[in-house]
């Protein structure tokens, strides 16, 4: 690999973002469909 | 007891699939991956504190103005903010939600049917056979009329796709929110994820080209070589920057969507799905896409020179396309490429002109068809010249005062407003109502003194850096000084007929807002 490409440690930090996320995402449309109702009368 | 019957959202997936579209834009794919670039991967710490300290709290803010003030009969920001602060002038602060998003819109309709004009190019293979990015450059500057030297300057096929795009625009946010834009952001918004998906494992599996990797494209985001660049103050207003303009905050179509929701809806849960939804889209697809094959195909240095003197657009509308002329399937890649940003770019359009339709049919009891055409006169009108003197930036004229500082400025006014004139106090009590996620109380205090003291000294920072240079539209060249006062007069025409709205609206009926009770209030 080229001396400009990803480090062992740039690989970490952007699958740690990628990983928080799509976490977040996870874990608000799992609330969000696990709710029995959402929408108020 | 009078009380507005309104249209609304129909289910809540598609109110955070509006919202989301509503953030989600041409910005997510190609501003974002120009702006980390020059900095590398130090850049994606600010960026990431901005989203905590500013975009989060924000989008808390909007979505609490908006549905606060839609429960008193105010889809925008004028009626939204006498509703925060009963002071003669407040309304007057709300002007901006209304014309930031109106005046943006009149040249983002047209920068959204150049990727509609492109899917068409790239699908017939109009362009194809002109591979090196000069000849690139050039078809989008005869395309885009940037290069005319005549009085106007357009071509007949970019006017065709602008009419094109228009016509979507103004017949999806005509027929309303449930029956418009939330079925258009219902089905494509997950069309984009997944046209998004296909062409970002299409780029992370492209083959090394001779020395060249897409891991080095990847790292151009990902690799921090200088941590120095975190002490230059450019680089945390170019994260806040992009933040804000990702995000969609401060421009006023949050707080008109968001107004649709009822008393006791949940916003803290929505709009962090929201703003994830369009985090997932900008970091992980528009992160992925753009600059990695750029660098693949180009190398890094040449890459690099195309961000930093051509801009970001050169990226998505110059170089990508001579690489899918090289590329195995790149027809049929490169079509996809544009049909994303063209829908990435129509959610976001969608929801640029309901506040001003919103303003009118609430605050100047205008019947709702009747606004849609005097809308779509009148924009149509004032998308002209940026039409056909692009050549003089007239479009970026437009793009500075509202797109950037008026942005910023709307940012500072709602965020004092809300944080520290209705009262934090309050304003938290009133985001929690019907919340499905209790925000971590630091959020408080985050929402109190970071975000609005950040705000202003943003508006501050803009003031210092370049404000009365560009006021004074010094080192503009003589010619063009005409045709951006052109840019500026229809600012000021569109503000000029807000203020009169609001004037007129309070003057009229000063006092049914005041007797419009809550829906649920009035509901048994």
């Amino acid at each position: 690999m080229s001396s400009d490409g990803m480090t062992a440690w740039s690989w970490a930090y952007m699958l740690a973002v990628w990983g928080a996320i799509i976490l977040l995402n996870v874990y608000c449309f799992y609330r969000i469909f696990t709710k029995k109702r959402s929408r108020p009368k | 007891m009078a009380k507005l019957v309104k249209d609304g959202w129909a289910t809540r997936f598609g109110l955070i699939m509006a919202m989301a579209g509503n953030a989600v834009g041409l910005g997510n794919f190609l501003r974002f991956p120009g702006q980390a670039m020059p900095y590398g991967g130090a850049f994606m710490i600010p960026y990431f504190l901005a989203l905590v300290l500013l975009g989060v709290p924000l989008m808390w803010m909007e979505w609490t103005i908006g549905r606060h003030g839609g429960g008193f009969g105010h889809g925008t920001a004028p009626g939204m903010f006498h509703r925060l602060w009963r002071h003669p002038i407040s309304k007057y602060l709300g002007i901006f939600g209304v014309l930031l998003p109106a005046m943006v819109g009149v040249y983002y309709v047209y920068i959204e049917s150049w990727a509609l004009g492109y899917a068409w190019q790239t699908l017939t293979g109009t362009y194809w056979g002109q591979e090196s990015y000069d000849e690139m450059k050039s078809l989008f500057g005869t395309y885009t009329g940037t290069k005319g030297a005549n009085l106007v300057s357009f071509s007949s096929q970019a006017y065709t796709f602008f009419l094109i795009t228009f016509v979507i625009n103004i017949v999806v946010f005509a027929r309303g929110i449930s029956r418009g834009i939330e079925v258009v952001a219902k089905y494509c918004m997950p069309l984009l994820f997944v046209l998004g998906t296909i062409l970002a494992v299409r780029v992370i599996t492209l083959p090394p080209m001779e020395d060249r990797t897409i891991g080095q494209g990847l790292a151009q985001i990902w690799r921090v070589t200088d941590w120095g660049v975190l002490a230059k103050p450019n680089v945390w207003i170019a994260a806040t920057g992009q933040i804000f303009f990702t995000l969609s905050v401060g421009l006023g179509m949050v707080h008109t969507y968001a107004s649709y929701l009822k008393k006791k809806e949940d916003i803290t849960l929505s709009s962090l799905a929201a703003g994830g939804t369009n985090e997932f889209v900008e970091v992980i697809l528009g992160g992925t896409i753009a600059i990695p094959a750029a660098v693949l195909f180009f190398g890094v240095v040449q890459a690099r020179d195309i961000v930093n003197t051509d801009g970001t657009f050169a990226i998505g509308f110059f170089a990508l396309p001579c690489i899918f002329q090289q590329m195995p399937g790149g027809q049929f890649f490169g079509t996809l490429w544009f049909v994303l940003l063209f829908l990435a770019g129509l959610t976001s359009s969608m929801a640029m002109f309901t506040p001003l339709l919103v303003f009118i049919e609430d605050e100047l009891r205008v019947d709702r068809r009747i606004g849609v055409i005097l809308i779509g006169f009148g924009v149509f009108l004032m998308m002209q010249p940026v039409i056909l003197f692009n050549h003089y930036n007239v479009l970026d004229e437009i793009d500075y005062w509202m797109g950037t500082f008026g942005l910023v400025l709307f940012v500072a006014i709602e965020s004092v407003l809300f944080a520290w004139i209705f009262g934090m106090k309050k304003g938290w009590e009133e985001m929690h109502l019907g919340a499905d996620l209790r925000v971590p109380r630091i959020f408080y205090y985050i929402m109190k003194f970071v975000t609005p003291t950040f705000a202003v000294g943003l508006v501050v920072w803009f003031a210092y850096d370049g404000l009365i240079d560009k006021l004074t539209m010094t080192g503009v060249k003589p010619e063009a000084v005409p045709y951006l006062w052109v840019g500026r007069v229809m600012i000021l025409m569109m503000a000029a007929f807000i203020i009169w709205g609001v004037w007129y609206a309070w003057q009229t009926h000063p006092r049914f807002f005041d007797e419009v009770e809550r829906e649920e209030e009035t509901t048994p």
